[in-house]
């Protein structure tokens, strides 16, 4: 049932992987590769290890693949390891049924830890630190060979769980090092939730059978103690991962169930399409909660939309206030420039304007204290100038603020027209 | 009240050091080869071109580590082969005109209306509010064109980051020197 099918995957899977090492390791087709492919695979593939029902079912097939990956493996040659990008494709799609990568990426890893230090096997086996001499290649392998993963990485990057949490803490794919890469090439369950718990799903899968069939019993102890580890982290990732398993089981036949965490990525495509669009779904949340902490006052809004109109207006609201501000410090003459560059630091330091200037956004200026800064951030000799760029405020939490701020400001600034600018240095001084 | 950002992160974070030591001396700087005058049109004139030191001093100090300070950098920079006067700001934004550096007031309201309009039906589909919404937000965020929307919305935290240090900055220099 299943294991013919992942059989056939895995001969298919040898020869694209040959076709492919042939025209060479480019970025880009693994990224397509990885990406139509590995879709599928996350959410599934952490179940097995999960626990669930379908980890039965998904034994057989780890032991197929082994089989397979073996077979494989003797056709790729160490050569191939020239960029660390395509192992990493390979090892991603795995067992899965389109992805006949993963099945040579495993076989090839293993070539690679001989021959060459591709990050990719140094991932893989990066991931299951406790089987020791395995960790210990995978921890010299994270050389500069991971350079070259660029996208196709990026995207099993972030399947690359624990180890890569503490190197790669913030969302910039490929901007890390080779090391972090790698092991969240391989890591997959235990990624950054911040980062890419989408991507984790996706290396999920691909990792686990990737893992199994490249070293056998070993590996898949470490892949199954690794997830099971991921798992704890992979909440969400697993409980989707379960969702669709179950979903697959229910609607699926016998051989559809074996396929449960690789089905997606070999079955049917719309599955696999779905997926990928599920995944990228979820980086999109996240990079929009990331968003909703920044924007102050966007804590309630639920809704993609509103919320990228609150972002798109705080976006201008601040543009905005930079051209004011430029516009105020265009009237000022700048006398004691160096001390005052200590002594802004300072101010810099304690952020005591900070309440002032984005409180302004979306506070009510109930303070007494925000409202003096407001008074000094309003340009005096601007003001004409700058009103009629208030009325065009936007509409919703903004301008009303702004309103506020305008009104409050005005009589503030007229004031301080007064005084003069000379006026205003002495006070200040 | 709602935590400011520089507060709830790292209130002084090296980015928003050196964007105030590199904005003082631009300042410093623009002062002295520059008189200020007290007609409005100096003013204005020198108003845009600290807009344009302020960007150009934020971009630098984040480097090229972020995709929109490339691309402030990258429009600057040809701004400043068009002109050699380098503190001839407003020049150079009258030549390229970035749109994330202010569109038009009018602008502003059409495609607020629109998105204002589309929200309220119902059966308009999401993905045209989206689309519209992710169209603004590229002209929003210099170099926003040229990203999916994955990115677009990372830049765009790091962007809404480096800006509000640089409002702060720019306040607590003019509140220094108010």
């Amino acid at each position: 049932m299943g294991g013919h099918e992942n059989a056939m995957g895995f001969q298919h899977g040898q020869e694209t992987i040959v076709n492919c090492t042939s025209s060479g390791l480019s970025t880009n087709v693994s990224e397509i590769a990885i990406s139509s492919v590995s879709m599928a695979k996350p959410h599934v593939v952490t179940n097995p290890f999960l626990g669930s029902s379908s980890s039965s079912t998904w034994d057989p097939l780890v032991s197929l693949s082994q089989t397979q990956t073996f077979g494989g493996s003797s056709m790729v040659s160490p050569s191939e390891f020239g960029s660390s990008s395509y192992p990493l494709v390979l090892e991603n799609q795995g067992m899965s049924s389109t992805s006949h990568h993963l099945v040579q990426y495993v076989s090839e890893s293993n070539f690679a830890v001989p021959s060459y230090a591709s990050g990719s096997f140094s991932e893989m086996v990066g991931s299951f630190p406790q089987h020791g001499g395995c960790s210990d290649l995978a921890n010299t392998r994270y050389g500069p060979s991971y350079n070259q993963n660029e996208e196709a990485a990026m995207k099993r990057v972030s399947l690359n769980g624990s180890q890569s949490q503490p190197e790669d803490p913030t969302p910039q794919e490929g901007d890390t090092g080779s090391a972090p890469n790698a092991s969240r090439r391989k890591r997959g369950l235990d990624q950054n939730p911040t980062f890419n718990p989408n991507k984790n799903a996706e290396g999920e899968p691909m990792k686990d059978s990737s893992g199994k069939s490249s070293d056998g019993a070993k590996e898949q102890d470490e892949k199954k103690q690794k997830v099971e580890q991921n798992n704890t982290s992979a909440d969400l990732r697993g409980k989707q991962s379960s969702k669709q398993v179950k979903d697959n089981s229910q609607s699926g036949e016998a051989p559809k169930e074996n396929f449960i965490h690789v089905r997606a990525r070999r079955g049917q495509a719309t599955n696999s399409h779905s997926l990928a669009e599920r995944v990228r779904r979820e980086k999109i949340s996240e990079r929009m909660r990331l968003l909703q902490e920044l924007v102050p006052g966007c804590n309630k809004i639920t809704g993609k939309a509103v919320m990228l109109d609150e972002i798109i207006n705080y976006v201008q609201s601040l543009q905005q206030q930079v051209e004011f501000l430029s516009m105020k410090l265009a009237t000022v003459n700048p006398e004691l420039n160096f001390d005052v560059e200590r002594i802004l630091s300072k101010d810099i330091l304690q952020s005591r304007i900070a309440n002032g200037t984005i409180g302004g956004y979306g506070m009510n200026s109930s303070h007494p204290f925000p409202s003096g800064s407001f008074q000094g951030t309003l340009p005096g000799p601007g003001v004409p100038n700058t009103s009629p760029l208030f009325p065009p405020l936007p509409q919703s939490v903004l301008e009303h603020e702004f309103q506020n701020l305008y009104g409050m400001g005005y009589d503030s600034s007229t004031a301080l027209d007064n005084a003069g600018p000379s006026g205003r240095l002495k006070t200040e001084l | 009240m709602t935590p400011i950002i520089p507060t709830a992160n790292n209130p002084a974070s090296a980015t928003k050091l050196r964007f105030a030591r590199r904005f003082l001396r631009s300042l410093s700087k623009m002062s002295k080869t520059r008189p200020s005058c007290p007609s409005s049109i100096c003013v204005k004139k020198r108003s845009e071109g600290l807009k344009m030191a302020a960007y150009w001093c934020m971009a630098r100090s984040v480097g090229s580590r972020r995709a929109w300070s490339r691309a402030i950098l990258m429009k600057l920079s040809r701004g400043r082969q068009q002109h050699p006067h380098h503190h001839n700001f407003s020049m150079k934004r009258k030549i390229r005109r970035p749109t994330w550096l202010g569109k038009t007031k009018k602008k502003q309201k059409k495609k607020r209306n629109i998105t204002c309009s589309s929200s309220s039906y119902d059966d308009e589909d999401e993905e045209e509010i989206m689309k519209r919404q992710t169209e603004k937000l590229r002209e929003v965020v210099p170099g926003g064109k040229l990203m999916d929307i994955c990115s677009l919305l990372e830049e765009t935290a790091h962007f809404v980051t480096c800006l509000a240090d640089q409002v702060h900055v720019m306040q607590t220099i003019a509140h220094r020197y108010s």
